[in-house]
């Protein structure tokens, strides 16, 4: 048996002025939307501005700052490089012939550290020659003798 | 005894809204915005009042989901397989599901003054506002996903396809949600059926 008591269950109705005061709601958000998005446009790009240009001064006083470390870490390299390389070029080069430099060179990454190396090296050879006064102890026999101080 | 919503489906008569006047609305003209009101407000009070139950919110929601539609109606695709009709229920919906939420709905209470058609006779028209007022308690008995199924199928014609885009769900669910739904309400209303 079929029933159509569902057509039963009346629904509300809307009231004779609601598509009047609907469209009237929807035209003032509308606009009030429009003025809404008109401000926040402005603000929006009040506010870009305003990063734009406090981003440029940041970088403007960064900038000086960010200049001189540059040869501060040109400067920092040669000094930890001493302690491995200066060594080796301050006691080894009056002994050793040029064939060292181009085995360390793949060891000792910049090839510009070792050029400008023997520049101080040879501009400063008195630090060297106080080391080379205390450091040798000739321990020689009479026949075998391979120090180089004299006896 | 076996019942069954056989009613004839309700399948919209006008057509959805011309091509011109939702261009018209999209642009913000008052006629067009006007017409579109009146075109869809009947619907848009049928499934609130039965969705969440009749009263002065149904009005405030109503108007909501008019101001929401015009607020998106420059996404809808008309020439996609959504009728706008369709589309409005689905915001319609989506209002109910958060008044729900919010828990922002009175408690449904029957107004005879809603239900009550205009009947033949004195008591044709007390039995009519009797199943009426037992088919909305009926209603709020149930689930609010069984609820909005069941009237916008059996009041707006919706089909299943339809069903499951405005709920948001998958067509097999929606099934079986309604499914539920009529079985819950011939549970429901077999004394007043048995009585008729």
């Amino acid at each position: 048996m079929n029933s159509n008591y569902p057509r039963d269950w009346r629904a509300q109705a809307p009231s004779a002025d609601f598509a009047e005061r609907t469209t009237l709601a929807i035209l003032r958000e509308r606009s009030a939307r429009r003025n809404e998005w008109g401000l926040g446009r402005r603000l929006a790009l009040g506010a870009a501005a305003a990063i734009f240009v406090a981003g440029g001064a940041w970088g403007w006083t960064r900038l000086p700052k960010s200049g001189p470390p540059r040869p501060e870490h040109g400067s920092a390299p040669p000094s930890p490089s001493p302690s491995v390389a200066a060594p080796s070029p301050a006691a080894h080069a009056p002994i050793e012939p040029p064939s060292d430099p181009p085995r360390k060179s793949p060891a000792v990454t910049p090839p510009s550290l070792r050029r400008k190396e023997p520049l101080p090296v040879s501009s400063a050879p008195s630090p060297d020659a106080g080391r080379r006064i205390i450091v040798p102890r000739c321990n020689c026999q009479e026949a075998i003798c391979d120090c180089l101080e004299e006896h | 005894m076996a019942l069954a919503f056989t009613v004839p489906r309700f399948v919209p008569a006008e057509a959805e809204l011309a091509a011109a006047t939702l261009q018209g609305c999209r642009a913000g003209d008052p006629a067009a915005l006007r017409v579109f009101v009146t075109r869809y407000e009947h619907m848009v009070f049928a499934f609130l009042s039965r969705a969440v139950g009749s009263g002065p919110h149904v009005e405030d929601m109503a108007q909501e989901v008019f101001l929401r539609a015009c607020r998106a109606l420059a996404t809808f695709d008309a020439s996609g397989q959504a009728r706008l009709s369709t589309w409005i229920l689905t915001i319609a919906r989506r209002l109910v599901v958060d008044a729900r939420r919010k828990r922002l709905l009175p408690v449904a209470d029957v107004d005879a003054d809603q239900v009550v058609a205009a009947g033949d006779t004195p008591e044709t028209e007390r039995r009519r506002h009797e199943i009426a007022s037992a088919i909305e308690r009926a209603a709020v008995e149930l689930p609010g996903d069984q609820r909005d199924a069941f009237v916008l199928t059996e009041f707006h014609g919706l089909d299943t396809r339809e069903l499951a885009t405005v709920l948001g769900i998958s067509e097999a669910t929606a099934k079986t949600r309604l499914f539920r739904a009529r079985e819950r309400l011939r549970a429901l209303l077999r004394d007043v059926w048995e009585d008729r």
